[in-house]
Protein backbone atom coordinates (compact mmCIF):
# COMPACT_ATOMS: atom_id res chain seq x y z
CA UNK A 1 0.00 0.00 0.00
CA UNK A 2 1.63 3.23 -1.15
CA UNK A 3 1.17 6.61 0.49
CA UNK A 4 -0.48 7.75 -2.73
CA UNK A 5 -3.10 5.00 -2.40
CA UNK A 6 -3.66 5.82 1.25
CA UNK A 7 -4.26 9.47 0.35
CA UNK A 8 -6.64 8.47 -2.43
CA UNK A 9 -8.58 6.21 -0.06
CA UNK A 10 -8.99 9.09 2.41
CA UNK A 11 -10.21 11.36 -0.38
CA UNK A 12 -12.72 8.72 -1.49
CA UNK A 13 -14.09 8.32 2.04
CA UNK A 14 -14.60 12.07 2.40
CA UNK A 15 -16.30 12.19 -1.01
CA UNK A 16 -18.53 9.26 -0.01
CA UNK A 17 -19.61 11.24 3.05
CA UNK A 18 -20.75 13.90 0.59
CA UNK A 19 -22.84 11.37 -1.35
CA UNK A 20 -20.47 10.76 -4.26
CA UNK A 21 -21.21 7.30 -5.71
CA UNK A 22 -18.22 7.45 -8.10
CA UNK A 23 -15.99 7.70 -5.05
CA UNK A 24 -17.58 4.51 -3.76
CA UNK A 25 -16.76 2.75 -7.02
CA UNK A 26 -13.20 4.05 -6.87
CA UNK A 27 -12.80 2.88 -3.31
CA UNK A 28 -14.19 -0.51 -4.21
CA UNK A 29 -11.63 -0.88 -7.00
CA UNK A 30 -8.81 -0.05 -4.60
CA UNK A 31 -9.71 -2.10 -1.56
CA UNK A 32 -12.43 -4.68 -2.21
CA UNK A 33 -9.96 -7.51 -2.90
CA UNK A 34 -8.08 -6.73 0.29
CA UNK A 35 -11.34 -6.51 2.22
CA UNK A 36 -12.39 -9.88 0.84
CA UNK A 37 -9.09 -11.36 1.96
CA UNK A 38 -9.64 -10.04 5.50
CA UNK A 39 -13.26 -11.23 5.57
CA UNK A 40 -12.31 -14.65 4.27
CA UNK A 41 -9.66 -15.03 6.94
CA UNK A 42 -12.38 -14.73 9.57
CA UNK A 43 -15.48 -16.40 8.11
CA UNK A 44 -13.72 -19.04 5.98
CA UNK A 45 -16.44 -19.12 3.39
CA UNK A 46 -16.35 -17.25 0.11
CA UNK A 47 -20.09 -16.46 -0.09
CA UNK A 48 -20.26 -15.25 3.52
CA UNK A 49 -17.06 -13.25 3.01
CA UNK A 50 -18.60 -11.50 0.01
CA UNK A 51 -21.66 -10.64 2.14
CA UNK A 52 -19.30 -9.30 4.80
CA UNK A 53 -17.61 -7.03 2.26
CA UNK A 54 -21.01 -5.82 1.02
CA UNK A 55 -22.05 -5.03 4.60
CA UNK A 56 -18.70 -3.39 5.28
CA UNK A 57 -19.19 -1.05 2.34
CA UNK A 58 -22.66 -0.23 3.69
CA UNK A 59 -21.14 0.62 7.04
CA UNK A 60 -18.45 2.71 5.36
CA UNK A 61 -21.14 4.67 3.51
CA UNK A 62 -23.18 5.20 6.68
CA UNK A 63 -20.22 6.11 8.87
CA UNK A 64 -18.16 8.07 6.37
CA UNK A 65 -19.26 11.36 7.89
CA UNK A 66 -17.62 10.30 11.16
CA UNK A 67 -14.28 9.53 9.49
CA UNK A 68 -11.41 11.78 10.47
CA UNK A 69 -9.52 12.64 7.25
CA UNK A 70 -6.17 13.02 9.01
CA UNK A 71 -6.23 9.38 10.12
CA UNK A 72 -5.44 6.20 8.17
CA UNK A 73 -8.55 5.49 6.10
CA UNK A 74 -7.28 2.14 4.89
CA UNK A 75 -6.76 0.87 8.45
CA UNK A 76 -10.22 2.24 9.32
CA UNK A 77 -11.72 0.19 6.48
CA UNK A 78 -9.79 -2.92 7.57
CA UNK A 79 -11.09 -2.53 11.13
CA UNK A 80 -14.66 -2.19 9.86
CA UNK A 81 -14.26 -5.28 7.68
CA UNK A 82 -12.77 -7.31 10.52
CA UNK A 83 -15.54 -6.24 12.92
CA UNK A 84 -18.33 -6.97 10.44
CA UNK A 85 -16.75 -10.36 9.72
CA UNK A 86 -16.52 -11.19 13.43
CA UNK A 87 -20.15 -10.13 13.87
CA UNK A 88 -21.17 -12.35 10.95
CA UNK A 89 -19.33 -15.23 12.53
CA UNK A 90 -21.07 -14.65 15.87
CA UNK A 91 -24.42 -14.32 14.17
CA UNK A 92 -24.03 -17.62 12.40
CA UNK A 93 -22.91 -19.13 15.66
CA UNK A 94 -20.05 -20.76 13.86
CA UNK A 95 -17.21 -19.64 16.09
CA UNK A 96 -14.17 -21.77 15.44
CA UNK A 97 -10.53 -21.47 16.19
CA UNK A 98 -8.98 -19.03 13.76
CA UNK A 99 -6.54 -20.56 11.35
CA UNK A 100 -4.27 -17.79 10.22
CA UNK A 101 -3.07 -19.80 7.22
CA UNK A 102 -6.47 -19.05 5.68
CA UNK A 103 -5.40 -15.42 5.36
CA UNK A 104 -3.59 -16.54 2.26
CA UNK A 105 -6.26 -18.75 0.83
CA UNK A 106 -8.25 -16.09 -0.92
CA UNK A 107 -7.87 -18.02 -4.13
CA UNK A 108 -8.93 -21.15 -2.34
CA UNK A 109 -10.68 -22.34 -5.46
CA UNK A 110 -7.32 -22.30 -7.24
CA UNK A 111 -5.07 -25.27 -7.45
CA UNK A 112 -1.87 -24.92 -5.41
CA UNK A 113 0.08 -25.26 -8.63
CA UNK A 114 -1.62 -22.11 -9.92
CA UNK A 115 -0.60 -20.04 -6.91
CA UNK A 116 2.13 -17.54 -7.69
CA UNK A 117 5.67 -17.65 -6.35
CA UNK A 118 4.92 -14.60 -4.22
CA UNK A 119 1.84 -16.21 -2.78
CA UNK A 120 3.74 -19.37 -1.92
CA UNK A 121 6.77 -17.47 -0.60
CA UNK A 122 4.56 -15.46 1.71
CA UNK A 123 2.66 -18.52 2.82
CA UNK A 124 5.88 -20.37 3.57
CA UNK A 125 7.43 -17.39 5.36
CA UNK A 126 4.30 -17.09 7.48
CA UNK A 127 4.60 -20.79 8.19
CA UNK A 128 7.66 -20.08 10.34
CA UNK A 129 5.60 -17.97 12.76
CA UNK A 130 3.42 -18.74 15.75
CA UNK A 131 -0.32 -18.03 15.40
CA UNK A 132 -0.03 -14.84 17.44
CA UNK A 133 2.93 -13.66 15.37
CA UNK A 134 1.00 -14.36 12.17
CA UNK A 135 -1.90 -12.26 13.35
CA UNK A 136 0.18 -9.25 14.35
CA UNK A 137 2.36 -9.34 11.25
CA UNK A 138 -0.71 -9.62 9.01
CA UNK A 139 -2.33 -6.70 10.83
CA UNK A 140 0.82 -4.59 10.54
CA UNK A 141 1.73 -5.23 6.93
CA UNK A 142 -1.61 -6.02 5.29
CA UNK A 143 -4.11 -4.06 7.39
CA UNK A 144 -1.91 -1.06 8.32
CA UNK A 145 -2.74 -1.50 11.99
CA UNK A 146 -0.70 0.34 14.60
CA UNK A 147 0.59 -1.52 17.65
CA UNK A 148 -2.25 0.01 19.62
CA UNK A 149 -4.82 -1.19 17.06
CA UNK A 150 -3.46 -4.73 17.21
CA UNK A 151 -3.28 -4.71 21.01
CA UNK A 152 -6.93 -3.61 21.21
CA UNK A 153 -8.07 -6.02 18.53
CA UNK A 154 -6.30 -9.03 20.03
CA UNK A 155 -6.76 -8.16 23.71
CA UNK A 156 -3.00 -8.11 24.41
CA UNK A 157 -0.63 -5.50 25.80
CA UNK A 158 1.19 -3.21 23.44
CA UNK A 159 4.54 -4.55 24.58
CA UNK A 160 3.43 -8.12 23.84
CA UNK A 161 2.40 -7.06 20.35
CA UNK A 162 5.70 -5.21 19.82
CA UNK A 163 7.70 -8.24 20.94
CA UNK A 164 5.72 -10.53 18.66
CA UNK A 165 6.20 -8.21 15.67
CA UNK A 166 9.96 -7.99 16.26
CA UNK A 167 10.25 -11.75 16.59
CA UNK A 168 8.09 -12.35 13.50
CA UNK A 169 10.04 -9.88 11.39
CA UNK A 170 13.28 -11.55 12.41
CA UNK A 171 11.94 -14.99 11.51
CA UNK A 172 10.60 -13.88 8.12
CA UNK A 173 13.86 -12.13 7.25
CA UNK A 174 15.84 -15.22 8.23
CA UNK A 175 13.52 -17.36 6.15
CA UNK A 176 13.86 -15.09 3.14
CA UNK A 177 17.67 -15.01 3.48
CA UNK A 178 18.40 -18.64 4.11
CA UNK A 179 15.13 -20.46 3.73
CA UNK A 180 14.60 -22.56 6.83
CA UNK A 181 11.97 -25.22 6.57
CA UNK A 182 8.64 -23.83 7.64
CA UNK A 183 7.36 -25.95 10.55
CA UNK A 184 3.65 -25.42 9.97
CA UNK A 185 3.23 -24.06 6.49
CA UNK A 186 0.84 -26.83 5.61
CA UNK A 187 2.64 -27.43 2.35
CA UNK B 1 4.94 1.32 15.59
CA UNK B 2 8.43 0.51 14.46
CA UNK B 3 9.21 1.36 10.86
CA UNK B 4 7.99 -1.18 8.33
CA UNK B 5 10.55 -3.63 7.08
CA UNK B 6 10.75 -2.92 3.36
CA UNK B 7 11.33 -6.50 2.28
CA UNK B 8 8.40 -7.81 4.27
CA UNK B 9 6.18 -4.93 3.18
CA UNK B 10 7.05 -5.68 -0.44
CA UNK B 11 6.14 -9.32 0.06
CA UNK B 12 2.70 -8.35 1.38
CA UNK B 13 2.22 -5.66 -1.28
CA UNK B 14 3.07 -8.13 -4.04
CA UNK B 15 0.60 -10.55 -2.52
CA UNK B 16 -2.07 -7.83 -2.41
CA UNK B 17 -1.35 -6.91 -6.02
CA UNK B 18 -2.10 -10.46 -7.05
CA UNK B 19 -5.49 -10.61 -5.37
CA UNK B 20 -8.18 -10.96 -7.95
CA UNK B 21 -10.27 -7.81 -8.31
CA UNK B 22 -13.74 -8.26 -6.88
CA UNK B 23 -16.55 -6.66 -8.76
CA UNK B 24 -19.93 -5.52 -7.48
CA UNK B 25 -19.08 -5.90 -3.82
CA UNK B 26 -20.05 -2.28 -3.24
CA UNK B 27 -23.36 -2.57 -5.12
CA UNK B 28 -25.52 -2.78 -2.00
CA UNK B 29 -23.86 0.32 -0.56
CA UNK B 30 -24.20 2.14 -3.86
CA UNK B 31 -27.91 1.37 -4.00
CA UNK B 32 -28.29 2.66 -0.48
CA UNK B 33 -26.48 5.88 -1.37
CA UNK B 34 -28.69 6.39 -4.39
CA UNK B 35 -31.82 5.61 -2.36
CA UNK B 36 -30.75 8.10 0.31
CA UNK B 37 -30.26 10.80 -2.28
CA UNK B 38 -33.65 10.06 -3.82
CA UNK B 39 -35.41 10.01 -0.44
CA UNK B 40 -37.25 13.27 0.28
CA UNK B 41 -35.92 15.18 3.25
CA UNK B 42 -37.92 14.95 6.47
CA UNK B 43 -38.88 18.60 6.09
CA UNK B 44 -40.29 17.90 2.65
CA UNK B 45 -42.35 15.04 4.04
CA UNK B 46 -43.68 17.32 6.74
CA UNK B 47 -44.78 19.89 4.21
CA UNK B 48 -46.53 17.30 2.12
CA UNK B 49 -48.54 16.06 5.12
CA UNK B 50 -49.34 19.64 6.01
CA UNK B 51 -50.80 20.44 2.61
CA UNK B 52 -52.74 17.18 2.47
CA UNK B 53 -54.41 18.08 5.76
CA UNK B 54 -55.41 21.46 4.42
CA UNK B 55 -56.40 20.43 0.92
CA UNK B 56 -59.91 21.82 1.43
CA UNK B 57 -58.59 25.39 1.47
CA UNK B 58 -59.87 27.18 -1.62
CA UNK B 59 -57.35 28.68 -4.04
CA UNK B 60 -58.51 32.17 -3.05
CA UNK B 61 -57.66 31.58 0.60
CA UNK B 62 -54.33 30.05 -0.43
CA UNK B 63 -53.47 33.13 -2.50
CA UNK B 64 -54.41 35.34 0.45
CA UNK B 65 -52.15 33.34 2.78
CA UNK B 66 -49.25 33.58 0.34
CA UNK B 67 -49.69 37.35 0.13
CA UNK B 68 -49.73 37.69 3.91
CA UNK B 69 -46.61 35.56 4.24
CA UNK B 70 -44.79 37.62 1.64
CA UNK B 71 -45.78 40.88 3.31
CA UNK B 72 -44.65 39.70 6.73
CA UNK B 73 -41.38 38.40 5.32
CA UNK B 74 -40.35 41.68 3.68
CA UNK B 75 -38.50 43.17 6.69
CA UNK B 76 -36.40 40.03 6.82
CA UNK B 77 -35.03 40.53 3.30
CA UNK B 78 -31.69 41.79 4.56
CA UNK B 79 -28.17 40.92 3.57
CA UNK B 80 -26.48 38.31 5.71
CA UNK B 81 -23.96 39.27 8.33
CA UNK B 82 -20.60 39.96 6.71
CA UNK B 83 -18.89 37.66 9.23
CA UNK B 84 -20.63 34.70 7.65
CA UNK B 85 -20.30 33.37 4.15
CA UNK B 86 -21.92 31.09 1.62
CA UNK B 87 -25.18 33.06 1.46
CA UNK B 88 -26.05 31.75 -1.96
CA UNK B 89 -29.05 33.96 -2.66
CA UNK B 90 -29.65 36.37 0.19
CA UNK B 91 -32.46 38.21 -1.53
CA UNK B 92 -34.84 35.29 -1.26
CA UNK B 93 -33.52 33.24 1.66
CA UNK B 94 -34.92 33.83 5.11
CA UNK B 95 -32.93 30.98 6.67
CA UNK B 96 -30.07 32.07 8.88
CA UNK B 97 -26.73 31.74 7.11
CA UNK B 98 -23.94 29.70 8.59
CA UNK B 99 -20.18 30.03 8.47
CA UNK B 100 -18.26 27.02 7.28
CA UNK B 101 -14.88 25.98 8.60
CA UNK B 102 -12.57 23.02 8.22
CA UNK B 103 -10.50 20.84 10.51
CA UNK B 104 -7.54 23.06 9.75
CA UNK B 105 -9.32 26.04 11.30
CA UNK B 106 -9.70 24.52 14.75
CA UNK B 107 -7.54 22.92 17.39
CA UNK B 108 -8.81 20.21 19.72
CA UNK B 109 -8.24 20.10 23.45
CA UNK B 110 -9.13 17.48 25.98
CA UNK B 111 -12.13 18.71 27.94
CA UNK B 112 -14.27 17.85 30.93
CA UNK B 113 -17.69 16.63 30.04
CA UNK B 114 -19.12 18.46 33.04
CA UNK B 115 -18.03 21.79 31.53
CA UNK B 116 -20.45 21.23 28.65
CA UNK B 117 -23.23 19.38 30.41
CA UNK B 118 -25.59 22.34 30.25
CA UNK B 119 -25.48 21.92 26.46
CA UNK B 120 -24.90 18.20 26.02
CA UNK B 121 -27.20 16.98 28.82
CA UNK B 122 -25.19 13.79 29.32
CA UNK B 123 -26.06 13.87 33.03
CA UNK B 124 -29.66 13.18 32.00
CA UNK B 125 -28.54 9.66 31.15
CA UNK B 126 -27.28 9.03 34.71
CA UNK B 127 -30.44 10.62 36.07
CA UNK B 128 -32.46 8.08 34.11
CA UNK B 129 -30.66 4.98 35.30
CA UNK B 130 -27.93 4.73 32.64
CA UNK B 131 -24.44 3.90 33.82
CA UNK B 132 -21.65 5.88 32.13
CA UNK B 133 -18.84 3.39 31.58
CA UNK B 134 -16.34 5.54 29.73
CA UNK B 135 -16.07 9.07 28.41
CA UNK B 136 -13.73 10.95 26.12
CA UNK B 137 -14.48 14.58 25.50
CA UNK B 138 -12.69 17.04 23.23
CA UNK B 139 -13.47 20.69 22.56
CA UNK B 140 -12.38 22.39 19.36
CA UNK B 141 -11.49 26.07 19.30
CA UNK B 142 -10.41 28.55 16.65
CA UNK B 143 -7.12 30.43 16.91
CA UNK B 144 -9.05 33.28 18.50
CA UNK B 145 -10.24 30.82 21.16
CA UNK B 146 -13.84 30.65 20.02
CA UNK B 147 -15.53 27.32 20.63
CA UNK B 148 -16.80 25.65 17.46
CA UNK B 149 -17.70 22.14 18.51
CA UNK B 150 -17.40 19.46 21.17
CA UNK B 151 -16.87 15.80 20.37
CA UNK B 152 -17.78 13.10 22.86
CA UNK B 153 -17.23 9.35 22.84
CA UNK B 154 -19.35 7.61 25.41
CA UNK B 155 -19.95 4.05 26.56
CA UNK B 156 -23.19 3.63 28.49
CA UNK B 157 -25.06 0.72 29.99
CA UNK B 158 -28.85 0.89 30.09
CA UNK B 159 -30.77 0.02 33.28
CA UNK B 160 -31.44 -3.42 31.80
CA UNK B 161 -27.76 -3.97 31.03
CA UNK B 162 -27.50 -3.15 27.32
CA UNK B 163 -24.22 -1.55 26.32
CA UNK B 164 -24.35 1.26 23.79
CA UNK B 165 -21.52 3.25 22.24
CA UNK B 166 -22.22 6.87 21.38
CA UNK B 167 -20.27 9.25 19.24
CA UNK B 168 -21.62 12.76 19.44
CA UNK B 169 -20.59 16.01 17.81
CA UNK B 170 -22.23 19.10 19.28
CA UNK B 171 -21.63 22.18 17.17
CA UNK B 172 -22.39 25.79 18.03
CA UNK B 173 -25.29 27.13 15.94
CA UNK B 174 -24.18 29.42 13.12
CA UNK B 175 -21.13 27.32 12.31
CA UNK B 176 -20.88 24.13 10.28
CA UNK B 177 -17.80 22.03 9.71
CA UNK B 178 -17.32 21.74 5.97
CA UNK B 179 -17.51 17.96 5.78
CA UNK B 180 -20.76 17.93 7.78
CA UNK B 181 -22.57 20.50 5.69
CA UNK B 182 -24.56 17.97 3.64
CA UNK B 183 -25.95 16.36 6.75
CA UNK B 184 -26.55 19.76 8.32
CA UNK B 185 -28.51 21.06 5.34
CA UNK B 186 -30.50 17.83 5.07
CA UNK B 187 -31.80 18.14 8.59
CA UNK B 188 -31.42 21.71 9.78
CA UNK B 189 -35.07 22.46 8.99
CA UNK B 190 -36.17 19.74 11.36
CA UNK B 191 -37.21 20.70 14.86
CA UNK B 192 -36.25 18.28 17.58
CA UNK B 193 -34.86 14.82 17.03
CA UNK B 194 -34.46 13.30 13.59
CA UNK B 195 -33.41 9.68 13.49
CA UNK B 196 -32.24 8.80 10.04
CA UNK B 197 -32.49 5.06 10.30
CA UNK B 198 -31.34 1.93 12.03
CA UNK B 199 -28.91 -0.27 10.20
CA UNK B 200 -28.57 -3.86 11.12
CA UNK B 201 -24.89 -4.67 10.68
CA UNK B 202 -24.86 -8.41 11.20
CA UNK B 203 -26.04 -8.14 14.77
CA UNK B 204 -24.98 -4.59 15.47
CA UNK B 205 -27.45 -1.75 15.26
CA UNK B 206 -26.30 1.69 14.22
CA UNK B 207 -28.66 4.56 14.83
CA UNK B 208 -27.74 7.92 13.35
CA UNK B 209 -29.46 11.05 14.47
CA UNK B 210 -29.47 14.79 14.14
CA UNK B 211 -31.11 17.25 16.45
CA UNK B 212 -30.93 20.91 17.29
CA UNK B 213 -31.37 22.19 20.82
CA UNK B 214 -30.11 24.87 23.18
CA UNK B 215 -28.57 26.95 20.34
CA UNK B 216 -26.44 24.00 19.30
CA UNK B 217 -26.94 21.25 16.76
CA UNK B 218 -25.85 17.65 17.22
CA UNK B 219 -24.80 14.75 15.03
CA UNK B 220 -24.96 11.41 16.82
CA UNK B 221 -24.15 7.81 16.00
CA UNK B 222 -25.24 5.18 18.53
CA UNK B 223 -24.24 1.54 18.27
CA UNK B 224 -25.42 -1.40 20.26
CA UNK B 225 -25.58 -5.10 19.70
CA UNK B 226 -29.07 -5.97 20.84
CA UNK B 227 -31.84 -3.58 19.99
CA UNK B 228 -32.52 -0.09 18.79
CA UNK B 229 -34.94 1.07 21.45
CA UNK B 230 -32.11 1.81 23.84
CA UNK B 231 -30.30 4.01 21.32
CA UNK B 232 -33.52 5.87 20.59
CA UNK B 233 -34.24 6.31 24.29
CA UNK B 234 -30.74 7.73 24.81
CA UNK B 235 -31.12 10.08 21.85
CA UNK B 236 -34.47 11.30 23.13
CA UNK B 237 -32.95 12.03 26.55
CA UNK B 238 -30.11 13.99 24.97
CA UNK B 239 -32.40 15.95 22.66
Amino acid sequence: MTDEMRKQINIFIVQISQGNTFALEGLSRLVSARMLSIALSVVKNRATAEDVVQDSFLRIVNSAYLFKPQTNGYAWICKITQNVALNALRKENRRRSENIDDYFNLSSDDDVAEQSTTHLALKQAMGTLTDFEKRVIYQKYFMDFTVRDSATSLGKSKSAVQRAIASAEEKIKNYLKGGTNPPNSGL
Amino acid sequence: MKKQDETIQKLFDDYAQELKPCENLAEKAKMEMVAKQAKPLPSARKKSTFWRNFAWITPTVAVFVVLVVVLFSLPMFTLPDSSTNQGENPSVSVKPTVAYYTYADVKGRSANLSDYDDVLHISKLSDNGYEILGVKCYAFFTDSNELRYVKVYLGVRSPDGIFTELELIGEVDGYVRNDLKDIYHSYSDVDGLSIDGDYDKSGEYVTQAYFAARDWHFYVAARNGQRTEVAQDILQLLA
